[in-house]
């Protein structure tokens, strides 16, 4: 039953719909007249991001993204990761894999967080952004996430290698552990 | 459609069309990776949509605008960074969704703190980062970007 499950969530609006449109016809058409504006004037949007998703996932290949971070421990790698961590898309959990090839290559943590942290930037879905919260709002973000990134992640990068009682399960541990 | 669509959609393409005359094989799998990735989301889109849609029928400032306006202060980031810290589904869902906030009374800060968690704090995938890198590492960069979250909710409450 994975169909009902995917549509779980589109059903149980299909059905509140119904009953809003039963006894409140007014505020149903109201409802149904404010989501057609929204998706008329974002479709063509949506669309163009995914096909921008699409090209950015078959052109930069996670190897490549290793190969260049890899062993790259200088103020290039943090840079070059905060570039990777922008303009990929896709759930965080998608890339712990990569990140932990990684660290297994001798990355430096600080790369690690420096790629988590810029996931928010998100470039191929700015124009979604900009179209639903405004340009100055979008540039104001992404220049406050990049530029908070990588102080950030040096700073954290100094708690996770810091010695002391927190070490549960560690880094290093995690790394000789199987994988 | 507006000036900066119109660029958007004439870059995307123009990308698509260079892809597609250095290798063609790659472009149709692109393509066929966007297709499958926006099934997947399309449900989720729907539903959002509808739902704000219905929201907006049912316009009612004062939930919000008593947990997120501008009066509650440095608290209306901070709520508005749990809220999206603790949501689950595609970032680009975030955005209407911040839109209805915002039109409905919530600051600027709690809309930017909100936007920033929902996309970097990833709560749900907390397990799965501990799992990976170790609860240390998983904790401390969660901690780290709710955090960074919020300051960037208040500095652009300030700005804006």
């Amino acid at each position: 039953m994975s169909w009902a499950r995917n549509y779980r969530y589109l059903i149980a609006v299909g059905i509140i719909y119904l009953l809003v449109g039963i006894y409140l016809p007014r505020k149903a058409s109201i409802a149904l007249s404010a989501t057609w504006h929204t998706v008329s004037s974002v479709i063509l949007i949506i669309v163009s991001v995914f096909i921008l998703i699409g090209l950015v996932q078959v052109w930069i290949k996670e190897d490549m993204i290793a190969e260049k971070l890899g062993e790259g421990s200088g103020t290039k790698a943090l840079v070059l990761s905060a570039l990777f961590g922008s303009i990929l898309v896709g759930p965080l959990f998608a890339i712990f894999p990569l990140l932990k090839s990684l660290l297994n290559r001798g990355a430096r943590v600080g790369v690690i967080v420096v790629m988590l942290t810029t996931w928010a930037v998100k470039i191929p879905m700015l124009p979604l952004e900009v179209k639903f919260l405004g340009p100055y709002f979008t540039i104001l973000r992404v220049g406050l996430v990049l530029a908070l990134s990588i102080p950030v992640s040096l700073l954290v990068e100094k708690i996770i290698t810091m010695p002391g009682p927190l070490v549960i399960n560690d880094v290093a541990e995690v790394l000789e552990s199987p994988k | 459609m507006g000036a900066t669509d119109f660029l958007f959609v004439a870059v995307v393409a123009v990308l698509l069309v260079y892809s597609s005359i250095k290798d063609r094989s790659k472009t149709g799998q692109a393509l066929r990776i966007a297709a499958a990735t926006l099934r997947k989301q399309l449900p989720m889109f729907a539903t959002v949509f509808l739902l704000v849609g219905l929201f907006e029928a049912f316009l009612t400032k004062g939930i919000v605008q008593s947990l997120m306006g501008k009066s509650v202060g440095y608290f209306a980031p901070l709520i508005g960074a749990i809220v999206g810290g603790a949501a689950t589904g595609p970032p680009a869902v975030a955005f209407p969704i911040a839109h209805y906030l915002w039109k409905v009374g919530a600051s600027q800060a709690a809309v930017a703190a909100f936007v920033v968690s929902w996309v970097s704090v990833g709560t749900v995938t907390l397990p799965m980062e501990i799992a990976t890198y170790g609860r240390r590492f998983a904790i401390t960069r969660w901690v780290a970007s709710l955090i960074v979250s919020i300051l960037i909710g208040l500095i652009m409450g300030a700005v804006l």
